[in-house]
């Protein structure tokens, strides 16, 4: 029994801490953001000769190999330095879909190396305004046509869609709405006729799009796996996107909870550090024990073996939905904590507490992971 | 990264859980299920405590040199893990957990002859001589006074919440022996013989009508000065030892989660009223979720200070994050089974004990009897050693430098 990480993990870990203090804080990060792309392609650059963009893709690829530990430290320490790259958008969820969904390996082999050398921005457009965050629901539709596909209807809040060099759009080739069964994937340009954009920005400043498909004509080549067969991919990935927002929750509690510690340590009310208040320390002690707790539970699932099956599955729904709700109420106490400076732009708080908000709901609230959880949990 | 058990501790765990398929018997099972109160009868623990003794696991806890088996620290939570999942009757741990580990840390070679074989026979049963109605979560504020006369102490005082104190023939006792300007200092740790006259136990019942807790009054007690443990004034840092003991390095989830298990299985057999269970009622099924999930990272966070305390690394504050956790799952869990059995979970039957030829025939069922009497009694479990309140000042203190 061990719940320590290896030496090779610990020297990853202190690479990006070098990475964050170097190319990160307040006033860089705000930089980043207000920049047309959002992001910083300087970033981007290293990231990928750190090996980064390509952690988890396997090495035939161009990738490191590596596996979902070696990703929760990443994504921990892109908590802690709020991130503004489309590390999650590509790097996670595009290059875990074509994993898991190119059974017939048509886009891996040009799509992945590129991915892996931060030479692409793959986006998926997964999510829908009528879905809510139900992963099977699926209205927009592909209508056959001939060889090829007519693809019609929204997608929304799509991570870094505007300057993605392709998209991943998950599209109903036949069933009922929301039914496992009849959901296809394709790879889209996004300047293909038909497709508009509506770009915009989450609480953190992440970039998004609503995308409006209006008969947009994909070739069979487009298709990602056979058609109408794409769910348990789908699913796969959504499952390990959420661990890697809930390792970047974590890294973002423990950035608020570091600095509010700090805060109340320094702060003086009534001729005291307000740190030596009872009212105070027990809010800090009581955060304290949720981020353990979060953090205990993720360990547990990374250290879990083997990591499949219904019972692991409703681990990480458990773990998506305590670690959210652990987020947003360190982030609440911080806010708290630091009195009018927690409601300020001026401090780091706020920021990311944002980005709590963010990734609390992205592809799942907490209620939608506590009902996943609930119906896992009567299966087993 | 691995939460696995090695292969010699994967042995040493079918040795025990062997040991428990052949000597746990059925009615220490359900002497043990059908205890309400967080300590079972002194005859089930001390027959309990027998057929480990056979084995020599009564002092689990202890090393070789004072007759325990010398276990290491994982060696230790597969053993009460084992236990907890077979449903063996909890251990008094007044003597083997508390007094015992004080005798063999601070005693003297003598003091150690003496009593700790009679703690593992059981001949010794201890009671804890701490709290007092005006030193609390106060504790350093006691009052009971033992002063020098020749060769032996005198001890006047009253000992508050005293458990077991019924039963015990020894208790550990903490007196001033002097005053000084910290209430802290001049604190001595004395072992009492509870069989004199000049040592008066009056039951303090509970809410639910048990019989757990004593007022224990001191008049005139007589202590051989050879019956105090450590040196004069030395109180307070054996009393932090003990407490750091009593609070954590163990295991309490598996047993949380083994209950949370029986919860979901009852709440599958139980009509809402609708034509569905009571996992088609989507408030108990929220609370049962998050109460699960909450011990399974319990159980991680167990299971990472062991693998700390594996490498020689002590747990110190963190183990008050355990006892803060325990207790706030405990109490829902508890408040969950009342809900969980309707209107016979209101009823309160204060016979006891509620096992055994003597115990009456339960309206509903047992487990509906059983829920009123947990869910009171476990109220004290964000009270007794050291509340809710201080765990989170030990927190503040010691984690957070605040």
């Amino acid at each position: 029994m061990d719940f320590d990480f290896s030496e090779e993990q610990e020297l990853l870990r202190h690479s990006l801490t070098r990475f964050a203090a170097d190319r990160y804080g307040l006033d860089k990060r705000r930089h980043y953001l207000a920049s047309e792309l959002g992001y910083s392609r300087d970033n981007w650059r290293l990231l990928a000769e750190l090996g980064m963009l390509g952690l988890t893709i396997p090495e035939e690829y161009g990738g490191m190999g590596l596996g979902e530990i070696e990703r929760y430290l990443v994504m921990e320490q892109f908590g802690r330095c709020l991130l503004t790259e489309p590390y999650l958008a590509s790097a996670v969820l595009a290059a875990d879909l074509l994993l898991a969904a190119d059974s017939e390996a048509k886009h891996v082999d040009n799509w992945l190396p590129r991915i892996a050398a931060g030479e692409a921005v793959v986006a998926a457009a997964l999510a829908e305004p009528e879905a809510r965050y139900e992963r099977c629901h699926v209205g927009l539709r592909a209508q056959a046509d001939g060889q090829a596909f007519r693809l019609t209807e929204r997608k929304c809040a799509v991570l870094y869609a505007e300057h993605a060099d392709a998209l991943i759009v998950s599209a109903r080739s036949s069933g009922g709405v929301a039914a496992e069964d009849g959901i296809s994937l394709f790879l889209v340009p996004p300047a293909a006729p038909g497709l508009s954009m509506r770009p915009y920005r989450l609480a953190d400043g992440t970039p998004v799009a609503d995308i409006i498909f209006d008969n947009v004509l994909v070739g069979e080549d487009a298709l990602i796996g056979t058609p109408g067969t794409a769910y348990p991919a789908l699913s796969l990935a959504l499952d390990k996107c959420d661990l890697a927002l809930s390792a970047s929750a974590i890294g973002a509690m423990r950035a608020i909870f570091d600095a509010t510690l700090a805060y109340v340590q320094t702060r003086q009310q009534f001729g005291r550090k307000i740190g030596s208040f009872q009212a105070v320390q027990h809010r800090l002690a009581d955060a304290l024990v949720r981020i353990e707790m979060a953090e205990s539970l993720a360990l547990r699932l990374l250290a879990e073996e083997p990591a499949e099956g219904t019972a692991h599955r409703r681990l990480r729904a458990g773990l998506r939905a305590l670690v959210a709700e652990t987020a947003i109420e360190i982030g609440h106490e911080g806010i708290q904590l630091h009195g009018g400076m927690g409601m300020t732009d001026e401090l780091d708080v706020s920021h990311y507490h944002k980005h709590i908000m963010v990734v609390r709901s992205l592809f799942g609230d907490p209620d939608h992971h506590w009902r996943r959880y609930a119906t896992l949990a009567r299966a087993a | 990264m691995d939460m696995g058990f090695s292969d010699t501790d994967k042995t040493f765990q079918r040795d025990v859980q062997a040991f428990l398929a052949q000597q746990l018997t059925p009615y220490l099972r359900e002497a043990m299920a059908r205890t309400p109160t967080v300590f079972v009868e002194q005859d089930i623990a001390l027959g309990w405590q027998a057929l480990l003794q056979e084995r020599g696991w009564a002092g689990y806890l202890w090393p070789e040199s004072a007759g325990g088996p010398g276990w290491t620290p994982v060696q230790r939570y597969i053993f009460e893990r084992e236990c907890a999942i077979a449903g063996a009757p909890g251990l008094v741990g007044l003597g083997l957990k508390l007094a015992g580990p004080v005798i063999y840390t601070y005693g003297t070679a003598a003091q150690k002859e003496h009593f700790l074989p009679r703690i593992l026979s059981g001949e010794h049963y201890w009671c804890q001589g701490y709290s007092e109605a005006g030193a609390g979560s106060d504790l350093a504020s006691l009052t009971t006074r033992a002063e020098l006369r020749g060769d032996h102490y005198v001890v006047n005082g009253s000992k508050m919440w005293t458990t077991h104190a019924h039963f015990a023939n020894w208790m550990f006792c903490l007196a001033r022996t002097q005053e000084m300007d910290r209430p802290q200092q001049g604190i001595s740790f004395l072992l009492i013989d509870m069989d004199q006259p000049a040592v008066e136990v009056r039951p303090v019942l509970t809410l639910a009508g048990d019989h757990e807790v004593n007022a224990v009054f001191l008049d005139d007690a007589h202590v051989p000065v050879e019956n105090r443990v450590g040196a004069e004034g030395q109180g307070w840092e054996i009393a932090k030892f003990l407490l750091e003991n009593e609070r954590g390095g163990s295991c309490f989830a598996p047993i949380l989660l083994a209950q949370l298990r029986r919860l979901r299985e009852l709440a599958q057999g139980r009509p809402d009223g609708l034509g569905g269970t009571l996992l088609d009622q989507p408030s108990f099924v929220q609370k049962l979720c998050a109460l699960e999930v909450q011990a399974l990272a319990l159980e991680a966070f167990e299971l990472r200070l062991l693998s700390q305390l594996d490498k020689g690394i002590r747990p110190g504050g963190k183990t008050s994050i355990v006892k803060l956790v325990v207790a706030d799952i405990r109490q829902k869990l508890d408040l969950l089974k009342v809900d969980a059995h309707a209107h016979h979970g209101l009823a309160l039957e204060t016979h006891r004990p509620l096992y055994g030829r003597d115990a009456g025939d339960p309206v509903g069922s047992i487990e509906a009897e059983l829920a009123m009497p947990m869910y009171l009694n476990s109220r004290a479990r964000s009270i007794f050693g050291g509340s809710t309140e201080i765990q989170r000042g030990i927190i503040a203190k010691q984690l957070l430098n605040l």
